[in-house]
């Protein structure tokens, strides 16, 4: 009799093999060659289900069923407490735990996929001696179908753990592969790209892979000498980090990215895979870009302050100065005026006193010459003749300083702005200069055939002269026995006319810089200057004329004064 | 400034063995001081020379020149340009004048991909005094 009890044997495919066999057993009495067979077939349903098979031999009857509960624990406490008794090696070493009892056997097995059992069920309790003989029987007959069975199972189970691990891990990489937000690529030894995953072709802007695959990495990049300067790299370290590159898309636009990429390498050394991530930085470098350029327009609208700053506090300095300046001319103006037309109309008088003095030795030689010895009056006539010089000198010192000073301070000033020749002037302020130039200084002017600007001529012709005596004055006061050299150039840049005025004399020291301009200041000996020529220059350049004047050390160790003059004035400026 | 000593701290910092090379020459036109960048300006590298160039700043006053030449430069990364940006950020309120010289097509072809031509002054002419 053959019978099913379990519930799972119905109509599940599984079973189905099972219940085939059942019937056949059924209908024919079950030699052991079927029965064999028939646990082949049930074997793989009990490593995939963990099914507990339950087969029941009895010397009269065969009895199988299949269920997935665990086996009664009436036949498993038996099993164990009869397992010393049955010496069944085979299933020992196929590390089954095989136990017996009274009435039947239990065999487990398990391995790591989990457990199943097969029991083996015998007789009813009362026939406990047969019952053993029949289990003996029986598994004489199945020892080696079971024992090949059970090895077959186990090696069949571990390949499909060993499958289902490789599997899952390939699903996982395959995923991350995919769905990465980075360009992930493998290309060969020739870094042909065999692969590629979606955000790569995105990067690339490919619709298709067969774009990428099988085309070499370079066609994907700007600089192919860039490419191949990073697989030096590889080929010498093994791997690139953070390898800047710039991918061009298939819709010509570029992209900045970063790479990090290793090579794949035989045992010999040879390169067989190169793997890449490539991460698109265009962003993050657009980002940049833009803090940069707001950095540095900061920075550049602070020099602006700074510099404001500075002119304005120049400014206010000159305008004080050149209201001090105003007050002192006016003062000295009026009373140097009277004092010069004294000095003259006296200076007249002791002439007419001379003449007289001159015309009495005539009439009475021995009276005058008897005076004049007794009064030493041919020395002291000498010493008047030399004061009333030196007096001369010093009234057109004190009435140039005046003079400077108005022109400081704008009185009386009404040339107008004009059309005015900077080559030209600068001609004029050579010949004018001649005297202080011809003796000790050699000058050349490398001209830049620049347009007219809207300047006061005059005004511009004094600030030339003033620097070029000034240079031709400081290589004198070396006393070197070579003649000096002043070189004088003239640049248009833009809107702007530049003038440089180029020396080999010493040079201006360090801690005198910021005095330079300042009204007063000079460093020629007493009598040599006023002190208000680069002051005044400095107020024709930049407070009239809206230009820039700064010097700066040249190669020679001497200085170069920088005149920059814009084209065109403002009406306002002009009126 | 001495530019033996300053090769010197250039040798320590970027050897001959290095991907970046960095030589200091006194330039007679424009006046100023010269650093020729070789080889490959990569993120690494830029943050050594970055450090290099604010020491070498420091020794410049208002008034000179820098000038970078980079006409032996092969490679030069963003974060290289950045350093480079930073410097000219650090001259410009030094007072001191910044410049490029030597440009390859290829580092200028970088310098415009990624938008930054437009932040540098570039000249042409270049006297080096060779003693």
């Amino acid at each position: 009799m053959i019978e099913s009890k379990e519930s799972p044997i119905h109509t599940n495919n599984l079973f189905a093999p099972i219940l085939k066999c059942l019937e056949y057993l059924a209908s024919n009495p079950p030699p052991s060659k079927l029965v064999a067979e028939f646990l082949t077939l049930l074997a793989p349903l009990c490593i995939n289900d963990k099914v507990l098979v339950s087969a029941r031999v009895t010397p009269e009857d065969w009895h199988f069923g299949a269920n997935q509960k665990e086996i009664e624990p009436q036949y498993a406490k038996k099993a164990f407490q009869a397992a010393k008794n049955l010496d069944y090696a085979p299933l020992a070493n196929s590390q089954a735990e095989i136990a017996t009892t009274a009435h039947g056997l239990t065999i487990k097995i398990e391995d790591k996929a989990g457990s199943f059992m097969i029991c083996v069920v015998g007789a009813q309790e009362d026939r406990a001696d047969n019952t053993t003989a029949a289990i003996k029987k029986v598994f004489s007959i199945l020892a080696s179908s079971i024992h090949s069975y059970l090895q077959r199972t186990m090696e069949i189970n571990k390949k499909r753990m060993v499958e289902k691990t490789l599997r899952r891990s390939e699903e996982q990489l395959r995923t991350f592969f995919e769905e990465s937000k980075d360009m992930i690529y493998m290309s060969n030894a020739d870094d042909i790209i065999a692969s590629i995953n979606k955000a790569g072709m995105q990067l690339l802007g490919a619709k298709d892979k067969f774009e990428v695959l099988g085309h070499s990495f370079s066609d994907w990049v700007v600089s192919g000498e860039d490419r191949n300067h990073f697989l030096q790299k590889i080929k010498h370290n093994g791997f690139v980090i953070d390898h800047e590159i710039l991918l061009k898309r298939t819709d010509g636009s570029t992209a900045f990215c970063l790479e990090t990429a290793q090579s794949v390498k035989r045992i010999d050394g040879t390169i067989i895979e190169i793997q890449g991530i490539v991460r698109d930085i265009t962003d993050r470098i657009k980002t940049e870009r833009d803090l940069w350029a707001k950095n540095l327009e900061l920075v550049e609208v602070n020099n602006q302050l700074q510099t404001a700053h500075l002119k304005m506090f120049e400014q206010e300095k000159m305008a004080s100065i050149g209201q001090l300046a105003a007050g002192i001319a006016h003062e000295i103006n009026n009373p140097v005026g009277f004092l010069k037309s004294n000095h003259a109309t006296l200076h007249a008088y002791l002439e007419t006193l001379h003449t007289a003095w001159k015309q009495a030795s005539i009439l009475d030689p021995a009276a005058h010459r008897l005076i004049a010895d007794g009064l030493d009056l041919d020395y002291t006539l000498k010493q008047i003749d030399e004061l009333v010089s030196e007096s001369d000198e010093g009234f057109q010192r004190i009435i140039a300083i005046v003079k400077n000073l108005k022109s400081f301070a704008r009185i009386d000033q009404a040339e107008p702005f004009g059309s005015y020749d900077l080559e030209k002037g600068i001609e004029s302020s050579l010949m004018l200069a001649r005297n202080e130039l011809k003796y000790a200084v050699d000058v050349s002017c490398e001209f830049g055939h620049i347009q007219p600007i809207m300047a006061v001529g005059g005004e511009i012709n004094q600030v030339l002269l003033n620097i070029i005596v000034n240079a031709a004055q400081a290589i004198s006061g070396m006393g070197k026995a070579e003649r000096g050299r002043i070189v004088i150039r003239t640049i248009e840049r833009k809107a702007i006319a530049v003038c440089e005025i180029e020396d080999n004399g010493p040079g201006i020291k360090d801690e005198i810089k910021k005095l330079v301009f300042d009204p007063f200041f000079t460093t020629k000996p007493p009598g040599k200057g006023t002190g208000l020529g680069l002051a005044l220059s400095y107020d024709i350049v930049v407070q009239k004329h809206h230009g820039h004047l700064s010097f700066s050390r040249n190669q020679a160790g001497g200085t170069t004064f920088h005149i920059e003059l814009p084209y065109r004035q403002a009406e306002k400026a002009q009126s | 400034m001495d530019i033996d000593q300053q090769n010197r701290g250039a040798q320590e910092l970027f050897p001959p063995s290095s991907d970046l090379r960095v030589k200091v020459s006194a330039a007679l036109k424009p006046v100023g001081v010269l650093v020729a960048l070789g080889g490959s300006l990569d993120t690494t590298q830029s943050k050594a020379l970055l450090c290099y160039l604010e020491q070498l700043v420091d020794q410049i006053g208002p008034g000179d020149s820098l000038i970078i030449g980079l006409d032996s430069l092969h490679y030069i990364s963003s974060t290289g340009i950045g350093c480079l940006t930073h410097i000219l950020s650090v001259t410009t309120k030094r007072g001191i004048s910044f410049s490029l010289y030597g440009m390859t097509i290829k580092v200028r072809e970088v310098f415009s991909l990624l938008g930054f031509l437009d932040f540098f002054n570039f000249i042409d002419e270049l006297e080096i005094n060779h003693d």
